[in-house]
């Protein structure tokens, strides 16, 4: 035992020799600012993406992180209130974070509002207070939208009455409120205005003045078998088409160049020997788009009468303009939700029903990089270099 | 493991029906990791597995054309709902738990009951008041329809009209028989 200490004793001193020797003139560590917050590099590089915690497990407290999905770092986050929203402007270099909060706690004066943060601090900049209707709704991207021109911030009422509050975004205030009777959600049309979809199976398309009041509003003929098979409100824009998707698996496209909108002719996913497998559009926003014309669609095999909402173990790559697949690939992970970037080599951004970010090569379906920690039950990816679009 | 089961059965039984389910589940097991998984899974959740120590215990309506668990996703009742399970939290499939408020406001649901062949309409109105129970997480959408069909839409916090509409849980209550 002895001869053990002593050996030990010697080894020690060697080694605190031999460090001494290695680092002779290493200078002492300075001290450190305090406080020390950091900033984020702005403008930001076309790789960061919103992921949109619902913290289902605790309603009243939910958040977005923001990561980068190149280097996997985790760069921030925005903190919110229950059934929140997000959208972002490049043009304002914001977010625009929709809440409701009660003034203590689960208790007290209900207030719903726009938080408003700057890109650079992620620092609140303002609080937009909104009448006390926003849509209390499970993630969907088309509870809010900002119109094309960069001007207005639209955001979906329900009290169960529908409307939609305006906020103009060059005054971060709110400035009115459209009542929408049987219309629901917000689209932006490529001309400053909105589409909405309609109880009744039509769809409603609205244009605004210039201060953000209703100019006009057009609704189409019926075209929505709601009760056969409905158009899923989760849809994907690729240029100036909105890509709408029914539960059994038809694309309808709606031509938004105009402040007329076009119902464009409907195509199918699946071939009909693939239908008869009940290959089905899935999960809770299953669909991407690009502008360069890609379409990315989650599915499943053997749909039934409610599985539009499961987790979609594949993903079908088209081309919208041909209405052909050119791809299809079995995901690393089932996916809640997908959303595509803006590159020339697309990465499909999935969020998997594990609650991590897969991050894929859009074409290939290659597995890149996964990200874990994201929060309670993260729902959305949001990539960032999508513009003002959601 | 038995979690895992309960969550993959609804949201894979199609793969399921083209091979035997034991086989299909070792596959899914996998490509998971074996793990237990971090999140309840939503919104595909068919969650909080019946039986063994750890699992919520079982309850039963006493009346016999009311057939199975109130406390699991499977019970009839359930077949459009989305959310915690009252009868998880305090209270039951038909009665929210003590201190909270219940939304006078629903969306409704057409599910069959296989006690007496019949078809019921189920009122699901929500819980309000207190945070999320957080327990017995339960989401099938038959006859589900999108947000703008809100009368059958499952997304919406139905806590509206209520003191707070804040979202605690989810009851499932008889309306009447249905028409078809």
């Amino acid at each position: 035992m002895l001869q053990n200490l002593r050996s030990i004793g010697v080894a020690t001193m060697i080694g605190l020799a031999a460090g001494l020797l290695h680092h002779p003139a290493l200078a002492e560590l300075p001290a450190e600012p305090i406080p020390n917050v950091k900033k984020l590099s702005v403008p930001y590089p076309g790789t960061y993406a919103v992921v949109h915690d619902f913290a289902f497990g605790s309603l009243i407290d939910s958040s977005f992180g923001i990561v980068d999905v190149e280097s996997r770092a985790f760069l921030g986050m925005l903190s919110a209130g229950q059934f929140a929203t997000i959208n972002h402007s490049l043009t304002h270099q914001k977010f625009y974070v929709g809440e409701t909060i009660h003034t203590k706690g689960v208790r007290g004066e209900r207030q719903d509002l726009v938080a408003v943060y700057d890109f650079e601090n992620l620092d609140l900049v303002a609080e937009i207070a909104l009448p006390t209707r926003r849509a209390n709704i499970v993630v969907n991207k088309a509870l809010t939208a900002i119109t094309d021109d960069a001007r207005f911030l639209l955001v979906f009422n329900m009290d169960p009455a529908t409307s939609v509050s305006v906020i103009d975004l060059n005054k971060d205030a709110f400035v009115g409120e459209i009542s929408t009777p049987g219309c629901s959600l917000v689209y932006p049309d490529a001309v400053g205005g909105f589409l909405q979809l309609c109880g009744n199976g039509t769809l409603a398309a609205i244009a605004l003045q210039e201060d953000g009041s209703q100019a006009s509003r057009w609704v189409s003929a019926e075209f929505n078998d709601i009760d056969r098979d409905p158009i899923s409100e989760k849809a994907s824009r690729i240029d100036d088409v909105w890509h709408f998707f029914t539960y059994a698996g038809k694309v309808q496209p709606v031509d938004v160049s105009a402040a007329q909108p076009k119902l464009l002719d409907i195509w199918w996913l699946a071939s009909e020997a693939e239908r008869k497998d009940n290959w089905r559009p899935a999960g809770w926003h299953g669909n991407a788009g690009n502008d360069a014309g890609w379409l990315w669609v989650g599915m499943t095999p053997d749909g039934y009468n409610g599985s539009h909402k499961d987790p979609a173990p594949e993903i079908w790559l088209f081309d919208s303009k041909r209405k052909q697949r050119t791809a299809r690939f079995e995901l690393a992970s089932p996916a809640l939700s997908i959303a595509a970037t803006h590159h020339e080599e697309p990465m499909l951004l999935v969020v998997n029903i594990e609650g991590s970010l897969d991050v894929y090569d859009g074409f290939s379906g290659k597995h890149l990089r996964r990200i874990n920690e994201l929060g309670e039950t993260p729902y959305m990816v949001h990539p960032i270099a999508s513009g003002e679009r959601p | 493991m038995s979690r895992l089961h309960d969550i993959t059965e609804r949201t894979t039984r199609s793969i399921a029906r083209r091979s035997s389910r034991r086989g299909f589940l070792g596959r899914l097991g996998s490509l998971l990791g074996g793990t237990a998984l971090s999140i309840p899974l939503l919104p595909v959740a068919r969650a909080s597995g019946v039986g063994g120590d750890s699992a919520v215990p079982e309850q039963t309506t006493g009346v016999e054309a009311d057939p199975g668990n109130p406390a699991s996703c499977d019970y009839w009742r359930y077949c459009g709902i989305d959310g915690f399970l009252c009868s998880c939290c305090g209270g039951s499939h038909n009665a929210c738990p003590p201190g909270t408020e219940m939304s006078p406001l629903t969306w409704i649901g057409t599910c069959h009951n296989p006690g007496d062949g019949k078809n019921y309409i189920i009122s699901y109105n929500d819980c309000c008041g207190k945070s999320s129970c957080g327990r017995c997480m339960c989401n099938r959408n038959e006859d589900d329809r999108p947000v703008y069909r809100p009368n059958l839409n499952n997304d919406i916090d139905w806590c509206m009209g209520t003191t707070t509409n804040v979202y605690n849980c989810s009851t499932a209550v008889i309306l009447g028989l249905a028409n078809t």
